[in-house]
């Protein structure tokens, strides 16, 4: 403490412990928080099936969905953003558990509109399969949200499945 | 600075930061905004620097008083 860059030293540092200190306390006020709080999900099913195409032996379908949720009730002065997305899911003969991203939406806190609310939406990625075992086959829709905190743990939320919707795909390409 | 001022900044700056930094996080918590508590913290640290790293005059107030120093014998003679 006896010259001017020890004290600039102490008083910086000093600050930056303080402020993780701060951090912390933030982060244990939002223990719990995001899984009591889950967003109202309204619907989310597919409104028109685009195409159903083989891309050289491989399938691709593509859609399109309604999709309202709000997601209001999850914000936490501790939230930076939510990362929505939709996963359609499906089986097939060889592969038992297929999932594939269709849409994903970043809702910043700073945004003061945190309604979702797609109708008749074209999806974002096609749904792709790795070989030509789309056709005929039912497809779950399921919407899951990250949180993500400016201090803290990442938080995964998922819709349950059993209040997902589920669409058959045609046995014929279109 | 001496050695009472040293003790003086260092208690300053300690009481400030944590001062400003617990009111600036509860004010934030009910305002439920996080960039409340940053400001409220970076002032509190702007604050500190300015009060406690300059070598200001009420940091000088117990100057260290040294012994005499002990003649040199050889000088003495």
């Amino acid at each position: 403490m006896h010259t001017v860059w020890v004290r600039l030293n102490a008083v910086v540092f000093f600050g930056l412990t303080v402020l993780l200190g701060l951090s912390c306390l933030a982060a244990i006020s939002k223990i719990g928080h995001s899984y009591s709080n889950q967003p109202v999900i309204h619907t989310l099913e597919v409104r028109d099936l685009k195409s159903l195409k083989s891309h050289g032996g491989v399938d691709r379908a593509l859609f399109s969905f309604d999709l309202h949720a709000d997601f209001a009730p999850t914000f936490h002065w501790n939230i930076k953003q939510i990362f929505v997305y939709v996963i359609a899911s499906y089986e097939t003969e060889q592969k038992k558990v297929n999932k594939v991203v269709v849409h994903d939406k970043i809702i910043e806190a700073t945004n003061p509109d945190k309604v979702l609310n797609y109708k008749g939406t074209f999806v974002k990625y096609a749904l792709v399969d790795q070989g030509d075992d789309l056709r005929g086959k039912d497809i779950t829709l399921q919407l899951l949200w990250d949180h993500m905190p400016i201090t803290g743990l990442l938080y995964m939320g998922e819709q349950p499945l059993s209040e997902a919707s589920t669409f058959t795909l045609p046995e014929e390409y279109q | 600075m001496d050695y009472q001022g040293q003790r003086l900044a260092e208690l300053i700056f300690y009481w400030i930061i944590l001062s400003f930094g617990a009111v600036g996080w509860v004010i934030g918590f009910f305002r439920q905004d996080f960039m409340v508590v940053f400001q409220f913290w970076l002032v509190g640290v702007a604050i500190s620097v300015v009060l406690c790293v300059p070598d200001w005059p009420f940091y000088n107030r117990h100057p260290v008083k040294w012994l005499e120093s002990v003649p040199d014998r050889r000088g003495q003679k």
